[in-house]
């Protein structure tokens, strides 16, 4: 008399994977095992789930990531086109050829890593600074200077609650950086969709990868604390070596 | 691969990463992001799997060992305790079908033992079809499975059980 089934059979099933002679004796088996038959519903319903709520979530950002380009978010993520790039890479150039100007406190911490946030506004490119009014439809792109600090994980934090990750975009976790000293410009430009109020862009320095999920987790707290907290924190509790952050405000 | 090819290979495949994943990980949010990470390591070897079970056998060695590095990664383990964890009146195996038990109870194992463990003793899965999942030999499976029950024994010897 044979045991009950096995994990691997029971998916194999719902697979269709089994040979017909092992199907046949595993239907046999469910038919009189109502241990086996709770495990197959069991699994039937993880199935359905999958279905119905995973795969269409995920499936959008698999073809995105299979296709190197980001997918369409609650932000639109967009490779600049090339004009829009053209404008934009003759402000960044500049700014890494000439001596770096001290940066606002707000955002870093004196001597750690740095985050700078340009936006593109219709033709015109410049630097963004905390709390700088923006309105939908600009583009940003982020430089960064993770002072020794090989991994970063770039989220924000809006009025409503959203959260995003903007690097690696859609990621699960820090990607490590193609260098850890002198500045980096993030792939790919942020197009401001139409919600309005604050949003606040933390970029975390790591010297281990950092988990979206933990992350995620902080930022729900904080944002169960209203738009005040919000404007007001500028870093984390999170197992960062170095953190900055950045406020827009959309009207 | 066209992005018909991937869509129509996820739909298949998919819902079996996903269980696969939730049954190691234990939570939806990290099983999400493990199947897509298990998906698009696997995405090649399915499209040129030759059929259902060899699809399977791919997933299952990869979502197995991805899952069980995340664990091992401590993001998603229960709280760590000094001793093994007491089983009084059951057998390992029984035991073993506790999922926060066996995580617990491998995450003192060497790397090397953990998925054949796994496969073994909480899926269920006999020698051979752990030898042919991992790619391993019959011999190395039954190996690792007496250097895990050795380890398990010298588990009790210390806590005087």
């Amino acid at each position: 008399m044979r045991g009950h089934l096995s994990q691997w059979e029971l998916d194999a099933l719902a697979l269709r994977a089994l040979p017909p002679e092992a199907t046949t004796e595993a239907e046999a088996h469910l038919e009189a095992c109502t241990r086996c038959q709770q495990a197959r519903a069991s699994l039937q319903a993880t199935h359905r789930h999958f279905e119905t709520d995973v795969l269409p979530r995920t499936l959008p950002r698999l073809r995105a990531r299979r296709e190197g380009t980001p997918p369409r978010p609650r932000w639109v993520w967009l490779l600049a086109p090339a004009a829009a790039l053209g404008v934009a890479l003759a402000v960044l150039p500049h700014w890494r050829s000439s001596s770096p100007e001290p940066l606002p406190p707000e955002y870093s911490i004196k001597g750690g890593p740095l985050l700078r946030v340009f936006a593109r506004q219709g033709e015109r490119v410049e630097e963004a600074h905390e709390g700088a009014v923006l309105s939908p439809g600009d583009a940003l792109r982020f430089v960064v200077e993770p002072a020794g600090l090989p991994y970063l994980l770039v989220v924000s934090l809006d009025g409503s609650g959203g959260v995003s990750v903007y690097f690696p975009y859609g990621g699960v976790r820090s990607e490590r950086l193609s260098q850890a000293a002198g500045p980096v410009e993030l792939p790919g430009s942020i197009v401001l969709d139409a919600a309005p109020g604050p949003e606040r862009v933390f970029a975390l320095f790591s010297r281990v990868p950092l988990e979206r999920t933990d992350v995620e987790e902080v930022l729900r707290a904080l944002a169960a604390r209203g738009p005040r907290a919000l404007r007001e924190t500028r870093r984390l509790p999170v197992p960062a070596d170095g953190q900055a952050s950045f406020l827009l405000e959309k009207p | 691969m066209t992005a018909d090819r991937l869509a129509q290979l996820y739909r298949q495949y998919g819902p079996a990463i996903y269980a696969r994943c939730q049954r190691l990980l234990g939570d939806g949010a990290a099983a999400e992001d493990a199947t897509q990470e298990t998906f698009m390591r696997v995405q090649r070897h399915l499209d040129k799997a030759p059929d259902a079970q060899a699809g399977l056998t791919w997933i299952y060695r990869v979502a197995t060992n991805y899952c069980l590095n995340q664990l091992r990664d401590a993001r998603l383990r229960p709280e760590p305790v000094a001793e093994l964890p007491d089983v009084p009146g059951r057998s390992l195996e029984e035991a073993l079908a506790d999922r926060d038990f066996a995580v617990r109870l491998l995450s003192r194992m060497p790397e090397k033992l953990s998925a054949v463990v796994w496969l073994h003793l909480v899926d269920g899965l006999d020698q051979g079809e752990v030898a042919r999942v991992l790619e391993l030999s019959r011999r190395t499976v039954v190996n690792r499975l007496a250097e895990f029950h050795e380890r398990v024994e010298r588990f009790q010897r210390k806590a005087g059980v």
